[in-house]
């Protein structure tokens, strides 16, 4: 007997709940054309239900449109269906290939479009802000009335560099490739990111930048000479008129005592630094055993009331004792209860 | 003209601290038909936009695919950056090739089964290409071969994840960071408080029980086990 067929069914078998007995029924059903259409509809409703990864699409619709407007396209042959061969390289090369494939578009898109082709211009006018992110992954809050070019279809040359006009944040991913992630101004300077999380601004009358989290280098023109300065995290350095630099502390984030939800986000957050936060927000000693303690990693996000939660957490998180007496905070390695085993 | 109230810079500066994060951003992310059903018939409009500009239909289908098809491939490649370059891929030479023109089926079921026949593909270029002493043995170009049934890469997608679930902890926490966060050695020994020796033991051995699970699953799936007969 024919066996029925639901949509519950297919659902289950995509979450792998079938029976070897039963994809087999499915199989069968599946030889109608309709039934296979109904199959692929209901998969493609589930992926939108359920992912398993969402990406940020909206950036690459650019890239891809790009891409149409600068390759001719061939009339369509009895398309043998879909993809079969083996185009894509094995993991560890496909950066490479994508980087092929985008310098190649470059190339094609130069002779035709010019500078439009080569970046795209994120605008903000009036008191508007807008976080986007670009294909490296990394994360742009521009700030009102301020523009941002970035390269389309990724960065293909060898440092990923974006120019600013105005006020951006900017929250940089690493890429595999360990390629600097730069930020030019035409105020005659620029910031190369060797970290994480800063701020930038460069209008006409003032520049600033600000660092949250990692490690920037500014390259500024003073009069005629090139200059250099390494910024740590919670500096501020800004610019005068004649592009003299001058270095201080950033004003003091609201921090965990500010209003609302207290959410902490780290996002590979190496210790050291969230003891400098630890010190800066509650005036807290705070002592890391070793220095491979202090470059763990944090990453995450997850909410603490105070200090003392928040110390508990990140413990739990690194598997690390962390000790408050008073105004002291010690962060020690546990006796290592793990051993790796040999394959 | 330019004054920018201290205040408002401020504000804004703090806004991006590392400290204390309102997620106020997760929400805006447009997901406008997310969750709601769609009729077969919504590709009629996409059709509708093909026959007056190819590149507004093939725009209409990106904003409207993209995103589960880079969901899809990711159960089969485990990698964010190989999932969206397998399905950039298919929407290129869609436009290439004017699959548009061609295709009998729905967009959905055509990109979809793009999608997964490369990552498939990819799975299997990735798997072989670990073990040299097999892929000596494969005929050429059998990385094109693919499935008899669609069912089967239900099947090799959630075998995928059982084998992911099935690493030991530790083992499993390497493995996702170096696929699913594309981190370096370095940057998960860092994380995990591992030296790069142990993560590289850790990569190493999740690596060959994957192989081991996915190999025979692979071979035997695809009816290659008869081929390698025939050749051997």
């Amino acid at each position: 007997m024919k066996a029925a067929i639901t949509k519950k069914l297919i659902l289950d078998n995509f979450t792998g709940k079938t029976t070897p007995l039963q994809r087999k029924q499915i199989d069968g059903w599946l030889q109608s054309k309709a039934n296979e259409e109904l199959y692929f509809k209901w998969l493609e409703e589930w992926e939108t239900r359920n992912p398993e990864y969402q990406p940020d699409s909206d950036p690459l619709i650019q890239g891809y449109l790009d891409y149409i407007h600068s390759t001719p396209r061939h009339a369509a042959e009895a398309t043998p269906e879909a993809a079969g061969s083996s185009f894509r390289a094995p993991l560890n090369r496909s950066g490479a290939i994508a980087a092929t494939i985008a310098a190649i578009i470059l190339l094609s898109g130069i002779w035709l479009y010019g500078e439009s082709v080569l970046y795209k211009t994120y605008r903000t006018a009036g008191s508007e802000t807008k976080t986007f992110v670009l294909n490296d992954g990394s994360k742009v809050t521009l700030a009102e009335h301020s523009t941002l070019k970035v390269p389309r279809w990724g960065f293909v040359t060898p440092n990923r560099e974006v120019a600013l006009d105005g006020r951006a944040d900017f929250r940089v991913s690493h890429t595999r490739d360990g390629r600097k992630f730069v930020v030019k101004t035409e105020k005659n300077f620029e910031v190369v990111v060797l970290g994480t999380e800063f701020s930038v601004l460069s209008r006409r009358r003032e520049a600033e930048v600000v660092l949250n989290r990692g490690k920037v280098l500014v390259n500024y023109q003073e009069g005629n000479a090139a200059r250099q300065l390494v910024m740590k995290p919670g500096e501020l350095v800004s610019f005068d008129q004649h592009n003299q630099a001058v270095l201080k502390s950033a004003p003091k984030s609201p921090g965990f005592s500010a209003q609302g939800e207290k959410r902490f986000v780290f996002e590979k957050t190496p210790l050291s630094e969230v003891a400098l936060m630890l010190r800066d927000t509650y005036g807290a000693d705070v002592r890391i055993d070793s220095p491979n303690l202090a470059r763990r990693q944090l990453m995450g996000s997850f909410q603490a009331e105070d200090l003392d939660e928040l110390l508990s957490t990140i413990s739990d998180l690194l598997n690390i004792e962390a000790v408050r007496e008073e105004n002291v905070i010690r962060f020690s390695e546990k006796r290592s209860q793990f051993v790796p085993s040999k394959p | 003209m330019q004054v920018s109230s201290s205040d408002r810079f401020s504000d804004f500066m703090s806004e991006s601290k590392l400290s204390v994060y309102r997620p106020a951003d997760a929400t805006a992310n447009g997901e406008e038909n997310a969750s709601r059903p769609i009729p077969l018939d919504e590709e009629i409009l996409i059709r509708k936009a093909f026959q007056s500009s190819p590149e507004e239909g093939c725009e209409l289908l990106f904003r409207r695919y993209h995103r589960p098809l880079c969901s899809h491939a990711l159960r089969f490649v485990y990698s964010p950056e190989v999932a969206e370059d397998i399905v950039s891929d298919v929407f290129c030479r869609f436009w290439k090739n004017s699959s548009f023109d061609s295709v009998s089926t729905s967009f959905c079921h055509y990109l979809f089964r793009s999608v997964r026949h490369a990552a498939y593909s990819h799975l299997r270029a990735e798997f072989r290409q670990l073990d040299s002493l097999e892929s000596s043995k494969l005929p050429e170009g059998s990385a094109g071969l693919r499935p008899d049934h669609i069912t089967q890469y239900e099947e090799t997608f959630n075998r995928v994840k059982e084998l992911v679930a099935q690493l030991p902890p530790q083992c499993r926490q390497v493995f996702l960071l170096s696929r699913f966060e594309g981190m370096r050695y370095k940057e998960i020994a860092a994380e995990m408080g591992l030296s790069v020796k142990t993560v590289d033991t850790h990569l190493a051995k999740a690596m060959s029980l994957m192989r081991q699970g996915m190999r025979d699953y692979l071979i035997l799936s695809t009816g290659l086990m008869a081929m390698l007969m025939g050749n051997g």
